[in-house]
């Protein structure tokens, strides 16, 4: 009897099984004709801040913005970057539910999604943060990367604490060291913009070793703050410590990913004054160009014509003039004259990298007619390291991959 | 001079301050060891502590309520790891291990759920203030000394004469000797009257009620009440292995959890004291901050490793650690 119940439920475990794959397989033969877009998440896709909340929130305005249907993206997330076997799961889930593009929103998704792009030519994909594609001669050209120049608003953040701030002392808590250029571009951008404004004010660097490490977020903004002297703290990490250690210790922070002042405020008040302002993505401005772009390689039947257009729009590092990033409102608490100093480098930038750009041996010196009114001038500098070095001017190809060093004025207390 | 003497009182006040979530977590788990049970759901018991402390703290803006909650909370995982291992005979580590798995999921579903609707509830105003302000009105304003032993919030306090109580419970009181039999003889102390499953059920109960105080003091003082999937972060297997190095004294858990709260506070007290001391710790600004964060564990390693190899059979650890008590098999 117990046998007979066995086999039984193996023909019918094994019936449903052959089922499923039935659904899956005319599934994506149904839906060949409809664009879709799929997308692979970092964290869970309900987080309402942080990273991958901006990177969801620019997916979704691309899908406003192109008047796409909900059908037709397709989320994968809570993909931890060393999970190799969750990650090349999601993108075989994707592509079998029929997706004709792919976009990958974390850096540890690098190889694998280089890895498909190479076995499917006729799907796009998009890379973030990371620096492997399949262009070239005998490539696939199917593939590109995506980041952008965050580090003009992080330049912009600068010229906030450095009018802010009184001690002098300015601190940032920052995830990595010099092995990252995406976060020693960020400090180096701040601390020039610092400098811009107050050449007397030291950027203090704590590096946290780690992209999550909520208690030492914190501590790391208590030992600035406390120990250093420091009355702006700023970061480059995941939680909402430092500026909440800010708050604490009634001094003032700025934000980056997500708009701080929300996230600390207290109940009932809604924008925290101590949070001076925050660094922010506006990922959409990305998502609609590649995804609308990545359309052009189907026809209205959703058949492969192939990848020129694609391999026409290429890597992309957008910059202010794509309104990839902003700065979020200014407290109150900043500084007189904060918002027209900012407002004027904001009209530079504008104008492209071509008119002025962070890295350069350009520096912005303002001053202050007798009207009141702040005007920005270019003055010559050398580059120089915090070990007195000369740093050679920064291009594009060298912002997003190698950037080992800290500028002068960067004071760094560990490894 | 006064800056260096400033860098090494704010290490060890941030020493105090990661000290006393273990102190709390430690005493609990001494009050479960001794009378038998070798509870290793710590961690999991923290995490509903916390969760459930600092969701009622933070709704109604009292520090009270928040205790209460997070006791209560604390009191539950007890519960649940008592009626498995007394009542049901479950194997005391395999449960533990169930409750720290239940604990840090229970936490998450309900912290995740909630800020992703956008209901986690934030601080008033006031209860802010409340939260990080503390100390002992006057007598925190003495120079340095001030800082150092008058600075802290109420619960630091609270932890240290909790660490007392239970300590002269253990080592003074006839209960507390009832609790002890329980823990090193159950057979012998059951043939003279002892009600052995009544003992323990009763100490795993409130020693799980104080770890969970050690949760809410996690999720409102150190991570100032912002919700992060990662509100106990390993201290709950740090308190397991303070039990050992403490010798089940809840007294000696003391200044045992200081000294394990200044292993985690190095991470980030260490570049300013060297910068005060260059001539002694400048080597310490070479060292990756990843040694830092795995220094309380390799230092919780050498403790397990040399209290293992000790010779002397006169330590606390009660006999009867880690058995169930099966009347019948006497």
């Amino acid at each position: 009897m117990k046998k007979k119940i066995t086999v039984l439920l193996l023909v019918f475990v094994l019936l449903v099984a052959s089922l499923g794959t039935l659904v899956a397989f005319t599934g994506c033969t149904d839906s060949g004709s409809e664009f879709k877009v799929g997308v692979l998440h970092i964290n869970p896709v309900s987080s309402t801040s942080g990273y991958t909340y901006a990177h969801q929130q620019g997916i979704l305005a691309a899908k406003n913005a192109l008047g796409l249907s909900d059908s037709q993206i397709v989320v994968k997330d809570s993909l931890p970057d060393d999970q190799t076997d969750l990650i090349n799961a999601a993108i075989e889930e994707l592509i079998a539910e029929g997706c004709n593009m792919i976009i990958g929103t974390s850096f540890g998704y690098m190889e694998e999604m280089q890895a498909y792009a190479k076995q499917y030519p006729e799907i796009i994909f998009s890379h973030g943060t990371g620096y492997l594609d399949t262009y070239g001669e005998g490539q696939n050209n199917n593939m590109n990367n995506y980041f952008g120049r965050i580090y003009q608003v992080r330049y912009l953040s600068g010229l906030v604490a450095g009018l802010t701030t009184e001690t002098n002392n300015i601190g940032y808590v920052v995830a990595r060291g010099t092995d990252t250029a995406e976060c020693t571009s960020g400090v180096n951008a701040f601390a020039l913009g610092v400098q811009a404004v107050n050449p007397e004010a030291k950027v203090h660097v704590m590096i946290l070793n780690s992209w999550f490490d909520p208690t030492n977020e914190k501590g790391f903004a208590d030992t600035l703050i406390e120990d250093y002297d420091c009355d702006v703290i700023t970061q480059h990490c995941d939680t909402e410590g430092p500026s909440s250690s800010a708050k604490e210790h009634n001094v003032y922070s700025i934000g980056y990913n997500s708009d701080m002042a929300l996230a600390v405020a207290d109940k009932g008040v809604e924008r925290d004054p101590s949070v001076l302002t925050s660094v922010l993505w506006n990922w959409g401005a990305y998502y609609t160009q590649a995804i609308e772009t990545a359309m052009k390689c189907f026809d209205e039947q959703g058949n492969f014509i192939g990848v020129d257009a694609w391999k026409e729009f290429g890597n992309y590092y957008g910059d202010y003039t794509d309104g990839l990033y902003e700065l979020a409102p200014l407290s109150e608490n900043c500084a007189e004259g904060t918002a027209e100093i900012v407002a004027l480098v904001e009209e530079m930038m504008s104008k492209g990298t071509s008119e002025w750009d962070v890295f350069t041996n350009k520096a912005l010196s303002f001053t202050k007619g007798e009207d009141g009114k702040y005007t920005v001038t270019q003055v010559d500098r050398q580059l120089k390291d915090n070990a007195g070095n000369d740093i050679t001017e920064v291009t594009v190809a060298n912002i997003t991959g190698n950037m080992p060093y800290w500028v002068a004025g960067v004071e760094v207390h560990n490894q | 001079m006064n800056s260096s003497v400033m860098a090494i009182i704010l290490a060890l006040c941030e020493a105090v301050r990661r000290g006393t979530p273990l102190l709390l977590g430690t005493t609990g788990e001494i009050l479960n060891e001794k009378s038998g049970s070798l509870n290793l759901g710590v961690e999991g018991t923290m995490a509903v502590g916390a969760i459930t402390g600092a969701l009622l703290g933070l709704s109604t803006s009292n520090m009270f309520l928040a205790l209460l909650g997070a006791f209560v909370g604390g009191m539950f995982c007890g519960l649940i790891y008592a009626f498995l291992t007394i009542t049901l005979k479950a194997n005391q580590n395999v449960t533990g291990l169930a409750i720290t798995i239940f604990g840090g999921g229970l936490c998450m579903f309900v912290g995740e759920t909630l800020k992703s609707t956008g209901k986690f509830p934030s601080y008033t105003t006031e209860f802010f203030a409340e939260i990080t302000g503390g100390g002992i009105p006057l007598l925190k304003d003495i120079p340095y000394i001030g800082q150092l032993l008058f600075s802290y919030n109420a619960l630091v306090y609270i932890a240290i004469v909790i660490a007392l109580i239970v300590w002269i419970y253990i080592t003074k009181t006839k209960s507390g000797l009832r609790m002890r039999a329980a823990g090193e003889n159950p057979a012998a102390a059951d043939s003279v009257g002892i009600n052995v499953d009544a003992e323990r059920y009763k100490n795993i109960v409130i020693g799980s009620g104080i770890m969970g105080l050690g949760g809410v003091y996690m999720a409102l003082f150190i991570n100032n009440g912002l919700w992060n999937t990662d509100w106990i972060n390993g201290y709950g297997w740090i308190a397991v292995a303070l039990v050992i190095f403490s010798n089940w004294s809840s007294a000696r858990a003391i200044w045992g959890s200081y000294v394990f709260g200044l292993l985690l506070a190095l991470k980030s007290r260490m570049p300013s004291l060297a910068s005060a001391f260059p001539s002694v710790l400048s080597w310490s600004t070479a060292i990756p901050t990843e040694v830092f964060d795995a220094l309380p564990f390799i230092v919780t390693m050498l403790v397990l490793i040399i209290s293992s190899m000790r010779k002397n059979k006169n330590t606390g650890c009660p006999t009867g650690l880690g058995l169930n008590y099966f009347r019948e098999e006497r």
